[in-house]
């Protein structure tokens, strides 16, 4: 088939179509049912108690420093700006760099804020406390699930131009909003547990991307069958 | 051009995209036309062999059509039509090393021996008669290349191809003869 045939035939074939959804209908959609995934994950794990008493001690028992509360504000920032450097992946011409380059200096100052956690724990300053085992690592992936794959559906429907890329960072916008859950759900709230059993859960996300990647990429459609190889 | 016409052509194609959007066909056409240009250059840059420029092109057509509801108006439309482009390209070097890569263990396979020890001699008879089943382009690249021993470059040179036609053509010469062996139960 020479191109003129082909113009032709795409021309002929026309269809009016709905514009993709702007990144702040993305963003606002994905927040709002990553939320409620959070939420009954968390009640079916029936640890949250849904009063606002409940609420506050369990924030006030997490929170209670100012490093462990900056290190959750730089989780959920983690998760908005790689969420928004996938979809921007996924609209040919948009420019992801900067809200990629922002999701990795953020998560860096995560960990840093966990290693300073750390520091003060090792020391002694910090009074902390063991509570139970929790099955942190797996309820990282737990809590990820929902946020992720919502990420991937939404995307999908856009033309990604990078697969891999635009996987590994709804990995990481998934695992961050996993890893922030479990911190608020953890009856675990030591520095060295948040580093060992919920960071370490997150750093799985290149691994999580390239499974992603599988179903981002927008595969070119031979034209000829003799093309296939 | 100057950067005050690729500004007007910029905004040109823009506004044909969104009218395109909307279902206008004949807006589409003329757009695909002037894409066509210059996708065909962005291509031509990368790309020697002209058959396959026209594929790939034909290609980023397919793709700039499914991927025609994530332009948006209010931004400029090179960076988005170039982004697929590139895209399209990418794999079309991805495929290109594939195919290479057969190549080479198919080549390789041919000179091990057999799992037993044991190797496989072929009748020349029999061989020239499978080769004879093949289509004529790869029948010659096979031949040229395996029979009479030419490199890539000669075997395209007789055959006015270019080189990566020639690699492509005895890659799938290579295949297609190794089923029609297998059916005629002379290989393993």
């Amino acid at each position: 088939m020479n191109s003129d045939r082909l113009i032709h035939e795409l021309a002929g074939d026309l269809k009016p179509v709905r514009r993709s959804y702007s990144i702040w209908s993305v963003l606002v959609l994905w927040t709002v049912l990553s939320v409620v995934w959070a939420v009954l994950t968390g009640w079916m794990y029936g640890i949250f108690e849904f009063t606002e008493e409940g609420m506050i001690a369990r924030f006030s028992f997490h929170y209670d420093s100012f490093w462990s509360l900056v290190a959750a504000i730089a989780g959920v920032a983690v998760a908005f700006l790689s969420a928004a450097g996938a979809y921007m992946l996924s609209i040919p011409g948009r420019r992801s760099k900067p809200a990629r380059t922002a999701g990795i200096v953020l998560l860096v100052l995560w960990a840093l804020l966990l290693f300073y956690g750390l520091a003060l724990e090792l020391s002694g300053s910090f009074r902390s406390e063991h509570v139970a085992v929790f099955p942190c690592f797996g309820s990282v992936f737990l809590f990820a699930l929902g946020p992720s794959v919502l990420l991937i559906f939404l995307l999908r429907k856009n033309f990604v131009t990078n697969p891999l890329r635009t996987g590994i960072f709804s990995a990481l916008a998934g695992l961050a909003v996993g890893t922030v859950c479990v911190s608020v759900y953890c009856p675990d709230s030591r520095a060295s547990h948040g580093m060992v059993s919920h960071f370490t859960a997150l750093l799985a996300f290149p691994l999580l991307g390239l499974l992603f990647a599988k179903f981002l990429d927008t595969p070119s459609q031979p034209l000829h069958k003799d093309d296939e190889l | 051009m100057a950067p005050d016409g690729e500004e007007q052509l910029q905004f040109i194609l823009g506004t044909l995209m969104q009218k395109a959007q909307e279902g206008d066909s004949v807006s589409y056409e003329k757009l695909l036309k002037e894409c066509r240009s210059l996708i065909h250059s962005f291509l031509a840059k990368r790309i020697r062999d002209s058959e396959s420029v026209e594929d790939v092109l034909q290609e980023v057509l397919v793709s700039v059509h499914r991927a025609r509801h994530t332009y948006d108006p209010s931004r400029p439309f090179f960076p988005w039509v170039y982004s697929i482009a590139r895209r399209r390209y990418i794999d079309y070097v991805r495929k290109q090393t594939r195919i290479y890569e057969n190549e080479v263990q198919d080549e390789t396979m041919t000179h091990l021996p057999a799992k037993t020890e044991k190797m496989v001699f072929l009748d020349r008879e029999i061989l020239d008669q499978a080769i004879s089943r093949l289509p004529e382009k790869q029948k010659l690249a096979v031949m040229y290349m395996k029979l009479e021993n030419l490199s890539v470059k000669e075997t395209a040179e007789k055959l006015s191809m270019s080189e990566s036609a020639v690699k492509v053509n005895a890659h799938r010469g290579y295949k297609a003869l190794r089923k029609i062996l297998e059916k005629m139960e002379y290989t393993e």
